[in-house]
């Protein structure tokens, strides 16, 4: 009779191995209308900037949704969550399938049709092409070495601290910097820190920011402030006058550190408004596989402001492309050194 | 779930025959274990589907065994890569969770070729996942500290020990990503120390999982140890009704096959059992 309850203690033990499908379930399935609901469903829930894109997410669904249908191909699908995406006109909203990404189309038309940049103007004309090289940064001394000019492109190449350190004790007789950030769509925000933590920080701070903490679109956490690091020797920072060169083609990162530069009053904004990007995006899989992208952050600056739909300059200077292309004069670096050397003379 | 648990706990404490075993051995010994296995997850933080993947079980375990009491201090792991197809598609993904425990049964006298063992345990399993075409949400932990109800049957055949063990995860403190998901946001890079899970979500929630064991040993002449079990286990997190207590739900099982070895260190005198 014992060993009755010894049989019925490994049945049980099999059958609750076995009962593994009963406790996780299916997944949902992967029909169209199923992927588009989900994908709506999440951004409704997870998307941080519709208060300051004005969207009607709902009035979205409701026009939109009729179009779906089990069965659709996947490229009609494709095709309608990427135009539910882009009424958002977000440049961290993607939807990612294996045979197509999708983007903000008309950010990306100014990415190009307005950023002032010409790359064959910067080479041939400033950096030359025996420029120097450290942690993704050019570098080359302008105006008979008053002026340090760096060329930074993205946020993504890391630029450590005593690289970017050795890139300002290589030009010792500069009475300024411009950096220049036109066209940098952005990267990874500890490089936006390691650049001002040569510039004269103290701990102050730079910007706040909150994240979603609801399905609501209001439900975030609260406001948590980002500081500057405390830097306590001052013969390691750079005092002098930094202009910094912003453009459309500055997203994510770059508008980051944009807002961050109100904390520093050795620095200046030059150019034209960037494209924004300040929430930080997060990503996730859609029931048939595809991939999102949305921002989940916002952040606002030192003013109180956000700046999410672009940061604009303390100097309007819109890119010359005509200069450029005739004379090979890029307008914008040019006003940033005389900016300078001006002001060493005002001084 | 939970009416399942406790029916299988009922099931366990309604086995009667409490009467002594002549045994007076003190034994401690070390285990070790290891196997491969078959997964699967699903985390609805970051995606609706589910994985399966390929694992290894690597454990390692001292044990006090008394006349009537078991101590047993144990380090497990499980973790291997997991995929999922899709189309003409590929999900990767890594995952796995180390657990480190403590575990006291009391024998319950059966008088039969039976022998019972009921107890608890504590123990912390922290679950890792990265998928690195996630990005900014490439990486989700989650921990749970449990406190475990846990029943062993034992028979004896020859020099063949059989087992079948049960462990309920009864009550756990779990942490778990907050709503956003992303372990944590940008204010990491200014202060790291302050800012690493500030965004996670600590709750208590009972029932969390269930596990069992079932395997044979060869008690070898100098009381020494092989062995070979079959392992299922099941851990959720569970979601909460509000979504934002817990907002994502996280379902694991594992099944692997493990080779044991146990190994006396000391003992007062030889006893099989």
């Amino acid at each position: 009779m014992k060993s009755i309850h010894y049989i019925l203690l490994i049945f049980a033990t099999l059958a609750m191995a076995s009962c593994e499908k009963a406790l996780m379930g299916d997944d949902l399935p992967a029909t169209a209308p199923n992927t588009f609901d989900y994908l709506w469903q999440r951004f409704d829930q997870q998307y941080s900037l519709f208060e300051v894109k004005e969207v009607d997410w709902q009035a979205v669904y409701d026009s939109l949704r009729p179009r779906v249908y089990s069965g659709m191909t996947a490229d009609s699908l494709f095709s309608v969550c990427a135009t539910m995406l882009n009424t958002l006109n977000d440049g961290h909203v993607n939807l990612y399938a294996g045979f197509d990404v999708s983007r903000a189309d008309s950010l990306y038309y100014r990415f190009y049709a307005e950023g002032g940049i010409d790359v064959n103007t910067l080479v041939l004309n400033y950096l030359g092409v025996n420029y120097h090289s450290t942690g993704g940064m050019a570098h080359k001394g302008l105006c008979e070495g008053k002026v340090l000019y760096i060329y930074y492109g993205s946020f993504s190449n890391t630029v450590s601290v005593p690289l970017f350190r050795r890139i300002i004790r290589s030009y010792p007789e500069a009475q300024g910097m411009v950096l220049d950030l036109r066209g940098n769509g952005g990267g990874t925000l500890s490089n936006v820190i390691n650049i001002l933590s040569l510039m004269p920080s103290h701990g102050q701070r730079l910007y706040s920011s909150q994240i979603k903490s609801g399905p609501d679109h209001d439900d975030f956490t609260p406001w948590v402030d980002t500081y500057a690091s405390d830097v306590t020797d001052d013969t390691t920072v750079f005092t002098r006058p930094v202009v910094v060169l912003i453009d459309k083609g500055c997203f994510s990162a770059t508008s980051v550190f944009a807002i961050c530069t109100q904390a520093y009053d050795n620095m200046v904004l030059m150019g034209d408004t960037t494209s924004g990007g300040l929430g930080l995006p997060s990503m996730g899989y859609l029931p048939n596989g595809w991939r999102y992208r949305l921002p989940v952050t916002r952040t606002r600056a030192l003013d109180g402001k956000n700046y999410e739909n672009g940061v604009p300059p303390d100097i309007l200077l819109p890119f010359d492309r005509q200069a450029a292309q005739t004379l090979g004069r890029d307008n914008m670096i040019d006003s940033a050194c005389n900016y300078i050397i001006k002001l060493k003379i005002k001084n | 779930m939970r009416r399942l648990f406790l029916l299988t706990l009922f099931c366990l404490l309604m086995l009667p025959s409490l009467y002594a075993q002549p045994d007076s051995a003190t034994h401690i010994f070390l285990h070790l274990q290891g196997g491969v296995g078959y997964g699967l997850y699903r985390d609805l933080g970051a995606s609706p589907l589910t994985y399966q993947g390929l694992q290894l079980h690597p454990e390692v375990s001292l044990c006090l065994q008394k006349p009537d009491w078991r101590y047993e201090a144990y380090l497990s792991a499980s973790g291997g890569a997991y995929g999922l197809k899709l189309g003409t598609g590929y999900i990767q993904a890594y995952g796995g969770h180390p657990v480190v425990g403590f575990r006291v049964w009391r024998k319950l006298e059966t008088g039969s070729p039976i022998r019972l063992w009921l107890g608890g345990s504590v123990d912390d399993l922290f679950d890792i996942r990265y998928n690195s075409s996630l990005g900014n949400a490439n990486m989700a932990f989650g921990n749970f500290a449990r406190l475990n109800l846990e029943g062993c049957a034992e028979y004896r055949l020859c020099s063949w020990l059989f087992h079948a063990k049960l462990q309920l995860n009864a009550l756990a403190l779990v942490m778990r990503p907050g709503f956003s998901y992303m372990d944590n946001f940008d204010q990491e890079i200014s202060n790291p120390s302050v800012n690493v899970f500030d965004q996670y979500h600590t709750y208590l929630t009972p029932a969390t999982g269930v596990s069992t064991d079932l395997g044979a040993t060869l008690v070898l002449g100098n009381g020494n140890r092989i062995g070979l079990s079959y392992r299922w286990g099941y851990l959720t997190s569970h979601s909460s009704v509000d979504g934002v207590t817990a907002p994502h739900l996280f379902q694991c099982a594992d099944h692997a096959l493990l080779v044991h070895l146990g190994f006396i260190l000391k003992a007062t005198s030889i006893n099989y059992m």
